[in-house]
């Protein structure tokens, strides 16, 4: 275990797709298993989910990445799908082929927020019982020195953006630890100061979970 | 080249202000007895901007440029190109402390430029 520091950190999006899998079965485990037959994929392959609705809706939009692979079946490495709903047909993982370095990120925050507390307190409670409710969406802060002319990444963000488009994430840590998620980003902002270099940042709207901090 | 290398470059290609100083535009020091105005200017420090990745992507170099005349209004003039020289080549700069060296009969102006690359 390394703490986490913020050099050497790689922010990319992803830029192409390699060609659709087909998924057969998911497990309700830690991590979820999913089973697709022959799916040619090496581990730590980034895709994203879709077409989940009809068994598992919880995983639709949803980032992940291979992990532990073997010729019919791989991990969805760091998510838990205990209690998911249970798999019974359909969905497909679209890997990422192909990506683009955000140079101009100096910053990233991902997180979830505060959590919704709910008062659970009964008539015999002498003190206020509270409890935690359903998990906040997931967002992630990117901020930016920001150049005269957007670079290809900067482009495709401000593209997606208007289009409310979903780009698949990816920050490898300096000790090449992963973190992934999939979701639209906001409208990139611009700040000029007298005698500072341009600033600038944009949020994300997370599909699902971000997930943080995965083992390379 | 160094910002400090770039500055000089700068300053030496400005006429209005070699028309006043000459080529008297050193870094760091001059020679004992130089003929004056002269400008000397020292950085004060280097200010990376990196991308979470590493990219360089701007510096930010603190540079004093001392403007030393035989007298004040020498001084003044010569800051005040220095000004004219800078705002044209996009860089901002501010007044700093103005001083006088007794011991060498220097009266000094300070311009303060923040030398930004991208």
């Amino acid at each position: 275990m390394t703490t986490a520091v913020g050099r050497s950190v790689r922010l990319e999006i992803a830029a192409t797709f390699a060609s659709n899998k087909t998924v057969t079965a998911i497990s309700l485990a830690n991590p979820g298993v999913a089973t697709s037959t022959s799916h040619g994929m090496i581990n730590g392959t980034v895709g994203f989910w879709t077409g989940t609705g009809g068994g598992m809706p919880q995983l639709e939009g949803q980032a992940t990445r291979v992990y532990n692979q073997s010729t019919n079946a791989f991990d969805l490495q760091g998510l838990d799908t205990t209690d998911y709903s249970a798999w019974v047909t359909g969905g497909t993982f679209t890997p990422v082929a192909t990506w683009i370095t955000i140079s101009e990120a100096i910053g990233l925050t991902l997180g979830g927020g505060a959590q919704e507390r709910l008062d659970d307190t009964k008539l015999h409670d002498v003190v206020q019982q509270d409890v935690f409710g359903v998990l906040p969406a997931d967002t992630a802060q990117v901020d930016l020195l920001r150049q005269t002319v957007d670079g290809t990444a900067m482009a495709a963000i401000a593209s997606a953006s208007i289009r409310s488009t979903n780009l698949v994430w990816r920050a490898t840590l300096h000790d090449g630890s992963v973190c992934v998620w999939r979701g639209s980003p906001s409208r990139p902002g611009l700040s000029l100061q007298r005698k500072q270099l341009a600033t600038g940042g944009f949020q994300i709207a997370v599909k699902g979970l971000a997930l943080a901090c995965l083992p390379a | 080249m160094s910002a400090a290398h770039d500055l000089q470059a700068l300053l030496l290609a400005d006429t209005a202000l070699t028309a006043v100083v000459g080529e008297r535009i050193a870094i760091d020091q001059v020679e004992q007895g130089v003929e004056r105005p002269y400008i000397v200017f020292s950085t004060q420090g280097v200010d990376k901007q990196l991308g979470l990745d590493g990219t360089l992507l701007g510096r930010i170099t603190t540079i004093d440029i001392q403007c030393c005349g035989a007298d004040r209004d020498d001084a003044i003039t010569v800051a005040d190109l220095v000004e004219v020289a800078l705002a044209a080549a996009s860089q901002d700069s501010d007044r700093g402390t103005t001083g006088y060296d007794a011991d060498n009969g220097l009266e000094v102006e300070v311009v303060t430029v923040d030398w930004i690359e991208t």
